[in-house]
């Protein structure tokens, strides 16, 4: 595509490190929204965690008995929205996009809207009809393949997203507490049923690097952009140290402003995690 | 008392809220849920604007009207009045705390 804007493509992650993951993924929006690099698409794994939105209350959205059986990690990270269950069978997306000054207010709703068009493009490409749903949700048929969550940081807009390759949907069952009013506003009675993987749609495994490739194709079919790749900026390397350090990995981060709904024990055990990490 | 439910905002996120109730008064209101709002730091400081606020529904609303009039906030998901009505819904069914809640 000679002539078109060139954005970044990075694929930096750090399986093990979800706590430096999560520290990067907003690096990256802040570093685009200073001017220091060029809008930047990302994809990203973590393994074996629960990602928990912003406002959330990780007493009440993860169910701590299984997590210590099972090992996984709970990290908070800094948009809004649900929390979600993470292993190496789902890839993240996250899209930065610098906003002028000058430019109207962005639309949260409409860059939903326009990540979910660029991956629903990559997933046509494997054959598969994903559709999106307002807010900030893609699906296959009635079950959700991806979720989306956002933020409108300085100069910046920032949507991120997870797309169920091939998780392991009952470890998700069993660690996230998805509360009954959610499950039945979808019509459905567990979680387990109201999701599916690409493996499951496509009756096949799925290899991440088939997958990466089509959404980068439909990334860069929806915005009409070029992707290079390209690795992170020593700068956001630094922000993002930073980050883990004062922020993720804060103690009062992960369990957030009310501790009333856990018991000792378990809030105990977030912050050993926690401090084990630091 | 200490109460806590979650209400499904209409065609949106959920609104949790967990907070204490003694003499009347509200205290220790805190909001969490799967909305998203920004500036991030305010969800917390809607709590503390109904600290010691009448266990009241008008006094409640007021309260978050006078609120997001004096911060004004992009929220999606919910809605201004999602957050009175989750803490009118959680006095309303309120219950004693749950064995080994802190």
């Amino acid at each position: 595509m000679s002539g078109a804007e060139r954005w970044r493509l990075t694929e930096d992650e750090w399986l093990d490190r979800p706590y430096y993951n999560l520290a990067v993924e907003e690096a990256i929006p802040r570093a685009v929204g200073q001017g220091d690099v060029p809008p930047t698409l990302r994809f990203w794994r973590n393994d074996n965690t629960i990602v928990i939105g912003r406002f959330q209350c990780p007493a009440l959205e993860i169910r701590f008995d299984a997590c210590q059986r099972s090992g996984t990690t709970v990290v908070r990270r800094f948009t809004g929205g649900g929390a979600v269950y993470h292993d190496a069978a789902n890839l993240n997306y996250a899209l930065s996009l610098p906003v002028a000054p000058s430019d109207d207010p962005p639309d949260i709703f409409a860059a939903f809207a326009r990540v979910g068009a660029a991956v629903r493009r990559g997933l046509a490409l494997l054959g598969v009809d994903a559709e999106f749903r307002p807010i900030n949700d893609l699906q296959v048929g009635a079950q959700k393949i991806s979720g989306m969550a956002g933020s409108l940081l300085p100069g910046v807009s920032f949507v991120h997203g997870c797309l169920l390759v091939g998780s392991d949907l009952v470890r998700l069952g069993e660690v996230l507490n998805v509360p009954q009013a959610k499950l039945e506003g979808k019509g459905v009675r567990s979680v387990v049923k109201r999701v599916t993987t690409l493996q499951e749609v496509l009756g096949r495994p799925v290899e991440m690097a088939e997958v990466k490739e089509v959404l980068r194709r439909g990334f860069e079919a929806e915005y009409q952009v070029t992707l290079e790749r390209g690795g992170l900026s020593a700068g956001e390397r630094a922000l993002a140290e930073r980050l883990q350090r004062d922020l993720y990995l804060a103690p009062d981060w992960t369990l957030g402003p009310c501790r009333r709904c856990a018991s000792r024990a378990e809030n105990d055990a977030l912050l050993r995690e926690v401090a084990a990490r630091r | 008392m200490h109460c806590k439910t979650v209400w499904k905002a209409p065609k949106g996120k959920l609104v949790r809220v967990c907070l204490d109730v003694e003499g009347g008064k509200l205290h220790r209101v805190v909001f969490t849920g799967d909305f998203f709002w920004e500036p991030s730091d305010d969800v917390d400081a809607l709590g503390e604007a109904l600290e010691a606020a009448p266990a009241e529904p008008t006094e409640i609303r007021r309260r978050v009207a006078a609120f997001f009039s004096d911060h004004p906030a992009r929220l999606f998901g919910a809605t201004q009045e999602d957050f009175a009505e989750v803490v009118l819904q959680a006095l309303s069914a309120s219950r004693p705390p749950a064995d080994g809640a802190q």
